[in-house]
């Protein structure tokens, strides 16, 4: 996995595993590998994959059993708030980014509905 | 600490069975010349400069043995072992005080041979004289005496150094104040020298007595205290 | 615990003073980053704590020891130069480091030469910088120490050493020890620091978990250290 080095590394590998959860790659109640085991496969400090859990245990996407290891939430509800949490960034990151070109939200909106029939960008060239 | 000394004769034992082989070749070159009453030829000749050559780079060797600790990048692994200067030092002098022995015994025991088989093959010309309780005490006593003065030589060069490296390890020219320290520590031990062991002159008076035995424990505090000193400023105050 | 421990530390030489008091310690399970341009002092800090050289003023201690002989059996140190004896070969080292070090894993080191790729019957002398490079960090990782120091690990090496050598640290960090890493090269290490240390004329710069600066600043380490030492 690359990083973002501007970015902790902490929080990339958190979102790689709520994606791999709502993308199905980890299936509810999947045992976790182990923190060594995550750390050797990210070229990662442990401490760093340590971290990670804890924030995953935090937002309740998994739990731990002592002794025998984590695992993914059994919780449909929890995965459904991860999946609208994610969404919602995303969304935010591109509302603003489109702000900051001087979008006002209807003209957005109609970009958006053009692009998603399949004129990407088709009304800017036009204009 | 023996475990050092091991790694000293690692690296040495080509070295020091060159020069054992050396040495018994050309005493049976010249041993062989000397019954056939031949001249030393070309072989004698390059065995024996090849022999002086071996003994000075031994002498060398042993005076560098704490030039490679603090002069060289190897200093990094030796200073960073678990040993205290104390006994770095102590393993370090240690092997070139069993060094030394080893090389007096085997001198002693080849010219020994020499002996008896002259005494063997020629009965009628050459007796091996008796030898003394008495005679073999002044032996060995001219034998420590020899070698508690390279010893006394040597923990000068040692301390020399190590100064170099501790209390004046801030100044650049490392070598220049080694040499410099070396000829002040001289000073300063030919002085004590003169006044501790001023009585002493070599009497033959009583039997089997070379040195007495107050002048040899002289001898023996003063290799202690340049053995101490020495590791001390090894232990605590070095710099690399 | 605190693995170290440093206290007012200064070092001065006759005209400059390269260490000035520097006061910080490592905790337990962590990688630290010492970064800093050349002649910041980092390379004089870790010859301060692997005991090859003395402070002019100031403590340090490792695992509440006074450097001695007591904390060079705790600590694991990997000098920039070549600290092996040129006559030896790679088997001997591995064996001089065993009778030396009580904590040294010899099994583990034989693997690691194989992984690394060299031979046991190597002469020292006929290594190039990057397997020597490797051999060092065989020799400093393989042993079960309580604080390891290593000083510029990654000079000299090709970036597959590199990534070797990092997966050899990565494998090495446990809960009861703690790993110094000196570089100038920070892009390598970004991803395996859990705090760094920068160091400016011998005093610390900046000093932190690497996330939480990532996150406060919104750059990466490498970015930080551009921040930190334009003003200098």
């Amino acid at each position: 996995m690359e990083f973002d080095n501007s970015r902790p590394i902490y929080l990339q590998i958190v979102e790689k595993i709520k994606k791999d959860i709502i993308s199905g790659k980890l299936e509810r109640g999947d045992k976790m590998p182990s923190v060594r085991v995550m750390a050797s496969e990210l070229k990662v400090n442990v401490n760093t994959v340590q971290r990670v859990y804890q924030q995953l245990e935090q937002e309740e996407v998994i739990f731990t059993q002592r002794g025998i290891g984590s695992f993914v939430t059994r919780d449909e509800q929890v995965v459904k708030r991860i999946k609208q949490e994610m969404s919602y960034e995303l969304l935010e990151n591109f509302v603003q980014g489109m702000k900051e070109l001087g979008f006002d939200s209807s003209q957005i909106l109609k970009l958006l509905t053009k692009y998603m029939e399949g004129e990407p960008g088709g009304s800017i060239k036009g204009r | 600490m023996f475990n050092f000394i091991k790694f000293e004769w690692q690296r040495r034992w080509k070295f020091f069975l060159s020069g054992i082989v050396v040495f018994i070749l050309t005493n049976i070159d010249l041993y062989s010349r000397m019954l056939a009453k031949k001249p030393p030829n070309f072989i004698s000749v390059l065995l024996i400069s090849i022999l002086f050559a071996l003994c000075a780079s031994l002498v060398l060797d042993q005076m560098g043995r704490v030039y490679r600790t603090l002069f060289t990048d190897e200093g990094y692994l030796e200073l960073t072992l678990p040993l205290s200067g104390y006994k770095l030092l102590g393993a370090k002098f240690l092997a070139v005080v069993l060094e030394c022995i080893a090389v007096v015994l085997i001198v002693g025991m080849v010219l020994y041979v020499d002996l008896l088989f002259t005494a063997n093959t020629y009965p009628e010309i050459f007796h091996l004289p008796p030898l003394s309780w008495d005679d073999v005490l002044i032996l060995v006593q001219i034998i420590m005496f020899i070698l508690c003065g390279y010893f006394t030589l040597l923990l000068m060069v040692y301390l020399s150094f190590v100064l170099a490296k501790s209390i004046f390890a801030s100044f650049k020219y490392g070598k220049l104040i080694t040499v410099l320290c070396f000829l002040l520590i001289g000073k300063i031990l030919g002085v004590i020298t003169d006044l501790v062991l001023i009585n002493s002159n070599f009497s033959f008076g009583a039997p089997g007595v070379l040195v007495p035995i107050g002048d040899w424990a002289k001898i023996f505090v003063i290799i202690g205290l340049l053995f101490i000193s020495t590791a001390y400023l090894l232990d605590r105050k070095v710099n690399l | 615990m605190e693995v170290l421990k440093v206290d007012n530390l200064k070092k001065r030489y006759i005209t400059k003073t390269v260490i000035d008091d520097l006061n910080f310690s490592l905790d337990e399970g962590k990688i630290y980053g010492l970064l800093g341009p050349n002649g910041s002092g980092k390379t004089t800090l870790i010859k301060l704590i692997a005991g090859v050289t003395q402070p002019s003023a100031g403590n340090i201690l490792v695992a509440e020891r006074k450097i001695g002989p007591a904390t060079k059996q705790l600590v694991s140190y990997l000098p920039t130069i070549n600290h092996l004896p040129k006559w030896m070969t790679v088997d001997k080292c591995l064996q001089l480091y065993k009778n030396f070090y009580q904590d040294f894993d010899a099994q583990l080191a034989e693997e690691r030469v194989d992984m690394v790729g060299l031979k046991g019957n190597q002469k020292i002398t006929s290594l190039s910088t990057g397997m020597l490079g490797r051999l060092k960090i065989v020799l400093a990782m393989s042993r079960k120490a309580k604080l390891y120091l290593l000083d510029e690990p990654f000079n000299g090496l090709d970036p597959n050493s590199r990534e070797k050598v990092l997966k050899m640290i990565l494998e090495s960090i446990r809960e009861d020890c703690t790993i110094l890493i000196s570089t100038h090269i920070i892009h390598e290490v970004e991803s395996i620091l859990d705090e760094v240390l920068f160091l400016n004329n011998g005093q610390i710069a900046l000093k932190g978990n690497v996330d939480d600066l990532r996150f406060q600043k919104k750059m990466s380490i490498e970015e930080i250290y551009k921040e930190v030492y334009e003003n200098v």
